[in-house]
């Protein structure tokens, strides 16, 4: 394919893919509780992720490793057991919020409850997974993730104050309820920066064969895709804060689809379904997918999307396994929103976990010889997810205390 | 089964006394040549800045990198002055004072 | 060469170029006055769960004695089986010859197949 086809295709894909529950939920609650104060968080996590993103692009296409590979090969299995159970733990929680969030669209349109969607959208999940290859995967729904676009559509429509706006792109502190703002911004940050789509995207340049050639092309798709994903995501805090009363909070999925049905009315209201749905069956099956080249390749097994499952068997089993779990979480009446909260707020927390160890590889010359990187890269992606992390150790308690 | 074998990946990390009992450092690197086509051991890295060197080369590189604490701290030890007989409690055969800090050039 | 860094943990590959697991441990022969000789590698999750936990690594073993003749102990390759090409690491053998694979066929052989689409 030629490489400006590549990167509109990758463009295109990363907007599409961007959005999930995590995402829509936690820059609804942003708007619904602050308006337009916590745009800075959307932008501080759109900027971190792309830059996660172009290093494990890079990394991989130069090294011709995936992280998790270098990760044992680097720090040893003593060390790589650290992340590797961290991860497991917070994005089966992430995963099982995703298939939550599918159910919910599904249990919007026809008025079935959650629970008992549980088991189909996790085998449907596991069927693409377990017969589609990995371009499929990676352009097919995303494409279909496009629908998203909708929420940019009903943004404008709000006819927002773009001044406003701006000014919500700087740090403020809170006026009131500060707990509860730099929680909702924590959990911002963690639906923003989720280790799984960099690691996936890692897996991804490995599985596509990139090589050197396509460090520009991976540029570009980590800074203009991740930008304009991160572009909807303020959509998202924009509409709420237009459609919800200020200061009013979301407890329940039932709140979301007036983001678009307020505005575009039975037209947005299946809009949204259709957005929330392929969005997160999206999602679902990329962090499925991730979790699984994590323990692959730590363990150094046969893996790929494009292997018949019969080739690679443990790889295969892994992400059934992990949907299986995570399909049973939401069968046990997990509320989609209660658990996508926790899991995005622990993502944050956990930050540093993922992000320290693979800094020290993207400025290993062995792997990356002329191509490690710079100062401004580590202190962006540093700062960020200490501020990240630091923050979700603060809030995490006093929401709980707050109730 | 060899006659009397050890598992590298089991004395990582293990800390290593003197002939007078005292710390010297865990043991974090084997140093391996090729001798009459057999690849022997032929010196131990221990300390925190072997550990280092292990895993983050590009940090010695540091300006500030020997005012870390802790990252003065590393010895090369001769393959004939580390006693494996017990695995779990390797021991030096010569005093701490006797170790040189920084790489031995050659074979010993 | 530095063992720990460029060896232990390495993944390796069998002749075909097929991933046939990581290092998971190093065999040192200790000899009387001569230098200790790397002498064999292992690639077992027996070896790989000894690092964290002895019992941990009796359980799989009893465990991996259920999956065929022969189980049960970690497998081992001789040093001088293997050569680096660059950071890979290669043995002289096919990895379906050997019992690296054992859990990996047995999940295939006892669950895959008999999945449909597999």
């Amino acid at each position: 394919m030629p490489k400006p086809l590549e990167i509109t295709l990758g463009i295109v894909t990363s907007v599409g893919g961007f959005l999930e529950i995590g995402s829509i939920t936690t820059a609804a609650q942003a708007g619904a509780g602050f308006g337009y104060q916590l745009a800075w968080s959307v932008l501080l996590g759109t900027v971190c992720i792309a830059f996660l993103v172009e290093m494990s692009g890079r990394f991989s296409a130069v090294s011709k490793h995936t992280i998790p590979d270098a990760m044992r090969e680097r720090f040893g299995v003593n060390f790589f057991a650290v992340p590797l159970f961290v991860m497991l733990g917070v994005s089966l929680l992430v995963l099982a919020a995703e298939l939550g969030g599918v159910a919910a669209a599904l249990q919007l349109a026809t008025g079935i409850s959650i629970p008992v969607w549980a088991v189909p959208v996790g085998f449907i999940a596991w069927g693409v997974l377990w017969r589609a290859p990995f371009s499929l995967i990676e352009n097919g729904v995303s494409l279909l993730g496009l629908v998203t676009i909708a929420f940019a559509v009903a943004a404008v429509k709000s006819h927002p104050s773009y001044i406003g706006v701006a000014h919500g792109l700087l740090p403020t502190l809170p006026h009131r309820d500060s707990a509860h703002y730099w929680f909702i911004a924590v959990s911002v940050l963690g639906a923003s920066i989720t280790p799984s789509l960099y690691y996936f995207y890692s897996s991804g340049a490995i599985e596509e064969k990139w090589d050197s050639s396509y460090i520009g092309t991976n540029r570009a798709i980590a800074a203009i895709g991740m930008g304009f994903g991160g572009f909807l995501s303020l959509a998202v805090l924009v509409v709420a804060a237009h459609v919800y009363p200020r200061g009013s909070s979301i407890d329940h999925y039932q709140q979301l689809p007036a983001l678009l049905s307020s505005l575009l009315h039975r037209t947005g209201f299946w809009l949204f379904v259709a957005a929330l749905g392929i969005a997160c069956i999206g999602a679902t099956i990329e962090i499925a997918l991730s979790l699984a080249y994590l323990v692959a390749q730590g363990f150094g097994w046969n893996w790929g999307e494009n292997l018949q499952p019969h080739v690679d068997a443990r790889f295969s089993l892994t992400y059934t396994v992990l949907i299986a779990i995570a399909s049973l979480l939401v069968l046990c009446g997990l509320d989609p929103i209660k658990l996508t909260n926790i899991s995005m707020a622990l993502t944050a927390a956990s930050l540093p976990i993922g992000v320290f160890p693979f800094l020290i590889l993207m400025n290993d010359s062995s792997y990356l010889g002329e191509h490690t990187n710079g100062h401004f890269g580590n202190a962006v992606v540093l700062g960020i997810s200490v501020i990240a992390a630091l923050l979700a150790i603060v809030s995490i308690p006093l929401e709980i205390l707050g109730g | 089964m060899i006659a009397n074998e050890v598992h590298v990946e089991l004395l990582l990390g293990r800390r290593v006394h003197d002939v007078d009992g005292r710390a010297v450092g865990r043991i974090e690197e084997l140093h391996v040549e090729i001798i009459d086509s057999e690849s022997v051991v032929t010196e131990y890295h221990l300390g925190s800045a072997a550990l280092v060197e292990r895993m983050a080369e590009f940090v010695r590189q540091l300006p500030f990198f020997k005012r870390l604490p802790g990252m003065r701290s590393e010895y090369r030890v001769r393959w004939k002055d580390l006693d494996l007989s017990d695995p779990r409690h390797p021991r030096l055969r010569v005093p701490r004072s006797a170790l040189r800090r920084g790489p031995i050039e050659g074979p010993a | 060469m530095h063992l720990i860094a460029e060896v232990l943990d390495a993944q390796l590959k069998d002749v075909n170029g097929r991933n046939s697991g990581r290092i998971d441990g190093i065999v040192l022969e200790l000899r009387n006055d001569k230098p200790p000789r790397v002498a064999y590698v292992e690639i077992s999750p027996i070896t790989l769960l000894a690092r964290f936990s002895e019992r941990f690594a009796w359980w799989y073993a009893t465990f991996d004695r259920r999956l065929g003749p022969g189980r049960g102990t970690p497998f081992r390759i001789a040093w001088s089986r293997i050569t680096r090409s660059g950071p890979t690491l290669r043995m002289d053998l096919d990895v379906e010859s050997t019992s690296i694979m054992a859990l990996e066929d047995w999940l295939r052989d006892r669950v895959v197949s008999h999945i449909p689409g597999n």
